[in-house]
């Protein structure tokens, strides 16, 4: 039999960081085309709404009657795929009910406001507040403990002419960090080559200053042997720059896992 | 001379506690072991915990553009990314410092510290330091390494055709020039089994951003300091630091007390010497120069071992052997 184990980040065995001893957060989630994250996505969504991974190692059967530990919802915001695709895989997976909310493709959101205010994308500052102002509308003011998803937002750099990463940083990831308690960012890490054009010197170094934001990085790497039939991949957990243990009794357990994406079920276990 | 006398913790302590004057401190951080998760602790530590100086009360600004949160040890914490200028900002700053001048007489120092100096341009640098500089405000200035703005542009053909005539230096090479005290953090790969060497690691942070595990430790990590004397001198120290115990270890110190660890622990039979002392009239210790040409020795066999030949044979002939040179299918390999 195949020893399983459970997924832990923190030391106090949990997954997501902790509201009160961390305050504002950002994880990291990189990836590679091969290593497709939504499974850990749902995995997260479920640890947010019911404190444990669920779709994990099968351990809990997800029959309505597991508690709802966060009242306040977790959003899904993506850069690359569209509503109906994340509403189609992530409905399979948790309850529509349970406290999770498809924000609309931002991209697209994107386009929209560019179209009808003629905005060419020089106007940036325009648009970021477009954004921010949609998600302010999606969230209730008195929702404290919130958590909010961003799918490859460095694609902005390949969209926007002479769009810097810094712009996005400082006009974008910072004011929807204050806005959320946890940002959960996920960048793939192959939509840059080592070319020295604009854009991917810009992709480069938005994904280094993320890193150096981030309270965790979270990895998802294929076999560097090639292909298993049992081993999808490797999920590999590191501190991130901005993992202050020093005066914090939470902190980043550093590991790595082996894990295997089925039709039913995701199975990990250590390295 | 007074610098070989000079105690190098010492003055990393003085540093650290604010206690000599000193405009402008600069940290160069890299993924590898950021400042957040080392070097600006230690600051903090010794600014706030420093008890020697009854007057050495210093009130900490903490000017931020990578985090919300505000950090334990600050006094004063400013959002620095809502301004849409490094003008907006210095209006602001200035008019903070002002106002903590005034209400508390009894502040004797300043520092501020900005989190990340790669969000101000390279060409409003020197305007951002100068407008700050004061006798009692130390500046301190977090660069990270890795996201280098002109050293990346250079790279580019395109950029280095469009910006020919620009030979302005670059934000490191300015405030390398300018700061009074650099301190530049390393991770340490002596007590780290993930990474083999800085090659590698230089290749997984840069290249595959593939974040190898083990670092940002703030329990061990290496520091050089850059002290630059009134004289213009400047003097180079090397650190290995333990931010939980708050400890400080000279890099040679380190390295020689590793070594003789490694020589306890793998030599603990050959190095007793003594143990032949006495037991016979013949002297059974060798010399070390006896000891170096039996370790320069070749051992038998260790050709064969070496599997980078690429697993050729050996054949030697024998007399009794009968090889024909001239025909090709005698060949015996």
């Amino acid at each position: 039999m195949v020893q399983k184990q459970d997924l832990v980040i923190f030391n106090d065995r949990t997954v997501l960081p902790d509201f009160k001893n961390h305050g504002h957060t950002l994880t990291h989630i990189t990836h590679k085309l091969g290593t497709s994250p939504t499974w850990l996505l749902t995995a997260l969504i479920e640890t947010h709404i019911h404190g444990v991974p669920l779709s994990l190692n099968e351990s809990e059967k997800s029959n309505g009657k597991i508690p709802i530990v966060n009242k306040s919802p977790i959003y899904i915001s993506s850069f690359i795929h569209n509503e109906s695709y994340s509403e189609q895989h992530f409905q399979n997976k948790i309850s529509p009910q349970s406290g999770y909310y498809i924000l609309p493709n931002l991209m697209e959101e994107i386009m929209k406001c560019t179209i009808n205010t003629h905005n060419n994308g020089n106007n940036f500052d325009g648009l970021c507040s477009y954004i921010l102002k949609m998600l302010k509308v999606k969230k209730e003011e008195q929702e404290q403990q919130t958590t909010i998803i961003l799918e490859e937002p460095q694609l902005l750099l390949a969209l926007i002419p002479n769009l810097k990463a810094r712009d996005i940083l400082l006009k974008l990831i910072t004011p929807i960090s204050q806005i959320f308690q946890r940002v959960i960012v996920v960048t793939n890490i192959e939509l840059y080559d080592n070319d020295a054009t604009a854009e991917s010197i810009e992709i480069k170094k938005f994904i280094q200053t993320i890193f150096y934001r981030s309270i965790v990085q979270l990895s998802l790497k294929p076999l560097e042997t090639g292909r298993a039939n049992d081993v999808t991949g490797t999920l590999r957990i590191t501190r991130g720059g901005c993992a202050s243990a020093v005066d914090n009794t939470t902190f980043v357990v550093e590991n790595e896992y082996l894990y295997h994406v089925q039709k039913k079920s995701i199975k990990l276990f250590y390295r | 001379m007074a610098s070989t006398t000079h105690n190098p913790t010492v003055l990393l302590k003085r540093l650290f506690s604010l206690k000599d004057t000193s405009p402008l401190y600069l940290i160069i951080d890299s993924m590898a072991q950021t400042a957040q998760t080392s070097v600006l602790h230690e600051i903090a530590f010794h600014t706030k915990n420093n008890t020697h100086n009854a007057k050495n009360n210093v009130k900490i600004i903490y000017i931020s553009f990578e985090t919300s949160n505000t950090p334990s040890y600050c006094d004063e914490f400013i959002d620095a990314s809502r301004f849409t200028s490094t003008k907006e900002l210095l209006h602001v700053l200035n008019s903070v410092l002002e106002n903590g001048k005034k209400e508390t007489t009894d502040i004797y120092r300043i520092l501020l510290i900005v989190d990340s100096i790669n969000y101000i341009n390279n060409t409003e640098i020197t305007e951002f330091i100068q407008a700050i500089f004061s006798p009692h405000t130390t500046l301190c200035v977090v660069y990270h390494k890795d996201i280098d703005e002109n050293e990346n542009h250079t790279n580019n053909p395109l950029y280095h055709q469009k910006h020919m005539q620009s030979y302005y230096p670059n934000t490191l090479k300015l405030l390398k020039y300018i700061a009074t005290n650099i301190f530049e953090t390393f991770p340490n790969l002596d007590t780290n089994k993930y990474v083999a060497d800085e090659e590698e690691l230089e290749a997984c942070l840069n290249d595959k951003f593939i974040v190898p595990r083990g670092l940002n430790n703030y329990q061990s990590y290496n520091l050089t300091l850059t002290n630059k004397r009134k004289s213009g001198r400047s003097l180079i120290f090397e650190f290995v630091i333990d931010s939980k115990t708050h400890s400080y270890i000279n890099y040679s110190d380190y390295v020689r007390d590793r070594k003789q660890d490694r020589a306890t622990i793998s030599d603990t039979s050959m190095n007793n010497q003594d143990m032949f002392n006495g037991l016979t009239t013949f002297n059974l210790n060798i010399s070390d120069k006896q000891k170096r040409a039996k370790e320069q020795v070749e051992l038998p066999y260790l050709e064969a071992q070496n599997f980078n030949s690429g697993g050729a044979i050996v054949y030697e002939f024998e007399k009794d052997d009968d090889y024909d040179e001239e025909d090709p299918y005698e060949d015996p390999f």
